[in-house]
């Protein structure tokens, strides 16, 4: 992976979208010794409550920090997915929350839908870890970093005691990915659809 | 300078740019040489956040850090976004306009040297930037000489002192959320036990975080806070800590 891959996470505050992105771009640039950078926006268009971050990972130098050409979008509300869907490149990856996004605009997009709340609230037992599980599923699909270094970056960041819980979480959005990727590949034409 | 209210402790045997990753070590201090550069121009900022923390020697643990700066108001912020910089640096505004919230103004940038971006925030936040330079100004500022690569690379900083930053963090409202949700990934609140660990048996840390929060009209919500903090944290991902009767006792005498 010489060129530059954008990943941008989306959805609402509270999420923990930014800390997603973080330990996205912590296991690319500590981890996997890539080039990487997370930002962060609010700006005027946070006043809803929506909430972006936005990761550049690269092998090569990062000549600009911004995201301009969205490989992968994660949207975890129907208002990010109707905001942001539009950036998303031809032939990117759009995972959605299965329950809580419905609408997906027609496009060329590989399209998977996860229940990524609802596995964080019913199988792991907490909500909050949503976004653990959402990094799970992008490291399955996009391969962007490996997931010894996603589990190393994630660890570094949980206190003692809750290693168990968080890489639970990781693992399960990482299996539910990797599956409805495998049932897919070699089926589809970009404009795909899968999930779980 | 008057004299010091308190003593820092030894730096670490580690130094901080140890714990900045290898690709972005130069880039950080280039960063931290232009702000001490820009800062002879106009003085009207202090570090704050987790790079505080390294800077001191409180924190030691690598991750990727990024550069807070905390400003007065917005007139002031836009005065520093006006200086020129260094014609090497490279900034790039994340953002079109300041995002307003009822507490915080913020304005995020990435500065990088050879296209090794670190993230630069400017903030605004009541009355916290005064909160801080009081301190900074009786305590004098983080000054440093690095060698690096044959160069000097000179540093001299109006950094936030980390009792200030334990009381900062101990009542942010992003604190407040995370504890409401139980996020045991909040870094604020890993910090906040971390300083925890480093100070709690030293008699004047206490005195002093009473003593400024009271000064700061802050006390009653500090103490409602910590004990919060402390007993939730089993909850929060920290049973681990040990936390004194002692100190609970304390906290719930802060009756003013």
């Amino acid at each position: 992976m010489g060129k530059r891959y954008e990943v941008r996470l989306s959805g609402e505050g509270g999420q923990g979208l930014i800390l997603a992105g973080v330990i996205l771009a912590e296991a690319a640039a500590i981890y996997d010794d890539k080039n990487a950078i997370q930002t962060q926006s609010y700006g005027p268009e946070a006043r809803g409550g929506a909430c972006k971050s936005e990761v550049i990972i690269s092998e090569d130098d990062i000549d600009y920090p911004k995201a301009t050409h969205i490989d992968l979008l994660l949207a975890l509300t129907q208002e990010a997915c109707d905001r942001y869907a539009g950036e998303l490149r031809k032939e990117g990856i759009l995972i959605v929350d299965s329950f809580a996004v419905e609408r997906i605009p027609e496009d060329q997009f590989n399209v998977f839908r996860f229940p990524i709340i609802e596995t964080a609230r019913d199988e792991i037992g907490k909500t909050i870890v949503a976004n653990i599980v959402a990094l799970g599923a992008i490291v399955a699909l996009s391969g962007i970093v490996s997931l010894g270094a996603m589990e190393k970056a994630l660890m570094a960041r949980v206190p003692k005691g809750t290693e168990d819980l968080n890489h639970r979480a990781l693992i399960a959005g990482f299996e539910m990915a990797a599956k409805a990727k495998e049932g897919l590949e070699a089926r589809f034409s970009p404009g795909r659809e899968g999930g779980v | 300078m008057a004299e010091k209210a308190f003593t820092i402790s030894p730096p670490p045997e580690h130094h901080w740019y140890s714990f900045v990753n290898e690709k972005y070590r130069l880039g950080m201090l280039l960063i931290l040489e232009e702000l001490s550069r820009l800062r002879t121009i106009q003085d009207n900022f202090v570090l704050v956040g987790g790079l505080s923390l390294l800077l001191w020697g409180r924190l030691q643990h690598q991750v990727l850090w990024d550069v807070d700066l905390l400003f007065k108001d917005k007139f002031s912020i836009l005065k520093f976004l006006a200086l020129p910089k260094d014609p090497q640096l490279d900034v790039v505004s994340l953002e079109d306009a300041f995002a307003d919230s009822e507490t915080i103004i913020s304005f995020h940038t990435a500065w990088g040297f050879n296209a090794r971006w670190v993230n630069l925030d400017y903030l605004a936040r009541g009355n916290w930037y005064y909160f801080h330079k009081t301190t900074v100004d009786r305590q004098g500022d983080f000054e440093e000489k690095v060698e690096w690569e044959g160069r000097e690379i000179h540093i001299k900083l109006p950094v936030a002192f980390p009792w200030d930053m334990f009381i900062e963090k101990s009542l942010s409202p992003r604190l407040e959320n995370d504890l409401s949700s139980v996020n045991d990934l909040s870094y604020d609140l890993r910090h906040v036990f971390i300083l925890f660990e480093q100070e709690k048996e030293n008699p004047q840390f206490w005195q002093y975080i009473r003593k400024k929060a009271e000064e700061f009209s802050r006390l009653l919500e500090l103490k409602q806070r910590l004990l919060w903090i402390f007993g939730q944290r089993a909850r929060l991902g920290y049973g681990h800590i040990a936390v004194a009767d002692s100190v609970i006792r304390q906290i719930e005498g802060w009756d003013h």
